[in-house]
């Protein structure tokens, strides 16, 4: 099965405590949850030499001036200009890295530090399109573009607000088992219909809470990975496309169903023999084109799978254990790595009162909205081997 | 006494590539560019310097019919700036033009509670805080 990035191994995970308000820099935070996943495969800042880094918020900064602020010196680096598809993105790039020896032992980390005011800022400026076709308009920032696209799927599919409740409803009951997530007061089906309206048909709990954190993994080469004694996870496969289709006026995003025979036949595996997702949340609606672009439901199936499997950690199919952004918070761009270290935490089993009993599971992101949707999507499937 | 005054919501910027789009916009006129080249011919939007069709750069601008279709719409409750705040709740649209391209754009007079999907839309230039003015579009009698 998936040989790929034979012989890279993921043998870390950690994560800052995530808030509303930080009197904390970002290399803080990143300095934190790196740490604690260095120490969670027990090596050393002295080992590093791969970094894999995604901020919004960190220029003039950079990964390689959080290099030299660290004291590191890597022989692999990589930014993700890519929101939140980068985390995923980041993987996989330092896993083909190690494998071909360029490094031993990569940190793949992002941090922001958020609230509504400096998102909105952030999202008003994003990229060109953004700034000149669509802020001036009056698009209401992501909640207008996704509400669009909510809109767009209740009408093709005939489905309803309560169809996106079922999943917001789950998140929130596995955050209430991850003491890290900020949202984890109980939610039923009448708190999520009757919540605050903010761009129609979405209201407040289909809206990510911008926060503050940063996640981070480590990944090892063959070399170092022989010498570990912890669990370890292989990266079956990983795989990004972007812009997909060009040639569409106006579409759902549609990234997952043109990368999903590449990385199922990458893994050597099928969608049923996944154990758990971890979706990119940033709507309710993005989780649902994904599952169905991936295959594990049939397009417009979304909302029965979720009723049906059950998405909490003691479901049938357990969806974004840790409550996914929609009840842990968006970080910024750590909003793309959440789910990746959310996988390779409940992999590694060091996932705590929730943790699941799972062997292999997929990790989306998706990211870098601009004129008529979101750019960039990516997918990995992770699989523990030790 | 302060008196605490909203910001005016964010203009445009005008560039080289996209002067003609704009200068339109303040001559009450809609203009896109078209694809030069015969066997592709689409009607672009927003200003490029090719065909993201078929990479052809020989493009033209064209005076468009400032008609279109609404493929998705929502009510904007919550503004992502303030200077939209005087204006909520408004209806803010996805808009495909008769020519072909996307187009976002607020709707003016439109009903907060309505579906509108489909619905045939107009162009309109009125007035506003913005320089250089930002279209809208009205919605036509279904």
């Amino acid at each position: 099965m998936g040989a790929a990035f034979e012989g890279v191994r993921i043998v870390g995970a950690g994560q800052s405590p995530y808030s509303k308000k930080t009197d904390q820099s970002l290399q803080g935070l990143l300095f934190q949850a790196c740490s604690t996943a260095l120490k969670s495969a027990e090596l050393p800042w002295s080992a590093v030499d791969g970094v894999a880094l995604t901020s919004f918020q960190l220029p003039p900064d950079n990964v390689s001036t959080i290099a030299e602020h660290f004291g590191l010196q890597p022989r692999f680096m990589f930014q993700g200009l890519y929101g939140g598809a980068s985390g995923v993105i980041g993987m996989t790039h330092a896993a083909r890295a190690l494998r071909d020896g360029a490094c031993d032992v990569a940190v793949i980390a992002a941090v922001d530090a958020y609230d509504v005011a400096s998102h909105n800022d952030t999202l008003d400026h994003f990229n060109g399109s953004v700034r000149e076709y669509m802020s001036p308009q009056g698009f209401g920032g992501a909640n207008g573009m996704f509400a669009l696209h909510t809109r767009l799927y209740m009408e093709r599919h005939q489905v309803g607000r309560e169809d996106f409740g079922h999943f917001c409803i789950g998140l929130r009951d596995n955050a209430r088992r991850n003491p890290n997530a900020l949202l984890r007061s109980p939610m039923n089906m009448e708190d999520y219909l009757s919540a605050k309206p903010i761009a129609d048909p979405l209201r407040l709990f289909d809206c990510v809470m911008p926060c503050c954190g940063a996640d981070a993994i480590v990944m090892v080469s063959e070399r170092i990975a022989k010498t570990l004694h912890g669990p370890q996870l292989a990266l079956l496969a990983g795989t990004e496309i972007h812009n997909y289709l060009p040639n569409q006026v106006y579409e759902l995003p549609g990234g997952w169903e043109g990368m999903r025979e590449r990385l199922f036949s990458q893994a050597g595996c099928g969608p049923h023999d996944l154990h758990f997702a971890q979706l990119y949340d940033d709507y309710p609606v993005m989780a649902y084109v994904q599952l169905e672009g991936l295959g594990l439901c049939p397009p417009g199936g979304a909302a029965r799978f979720v009723r049906e499997r059950g998405i909490t950690t003691g479901g049938g199919f357990p969806i974004n254990t840790g409550g996914g952004q929609l009840s842990a918070g968006q970080a910024g761009a750590a909003g793309g790595m959440i789910g990746v270290y959310e996988a390779v935490a409940q992999l590694l089993g060091q996932a705590g009162e929730r943790q699941i009993r799972a062997q292999r599971g997929v990790v989306c992101g998706y990211g870098m909205v601009a004129y008529g949707r979101g750019l960039s999507s990516s997918a990995a499937i992770l699989e523990r081997v030790q | 006494m302060m008196i605490h005054q909203a910001p005016p919501p964010p203009s445009p910027r005008v560039y080289a590539l996209s002067r003609p789009f704009w200068d339109g916009c303040r001559a009450g006129e809609l203009w896109l560019q078209r694809c030069a080249e015969p066997a592709c011919g689409r009607a672009i939007h927003y200003p490029r310097v090719c065909c993201p069709y078929c990479q052809s750069d020989k493009l033209s601008w064209i005076r468009a019919s400032g008609l279109g279709r609404i493929i998705s719409h929502t009510t904007i409750r919550r503004t992502h700036h303030d200077g939209f705040n005087p204006l909520a709740p408004y209806v803010f649209a996805a808009i495909e033009l008769a020519e072909g391209p996307l187009f976002y754009a607020r709707l003016v007079d439109a009903d907060l509670e309505a579906r509108l999907i489909d619905h045939q839309v107009r162009i309109r230039f009125d007035p506003g805080p913005q320089d250089p003015p930002v279209p809208v579009f009205e919605v036509l009698p279904y």
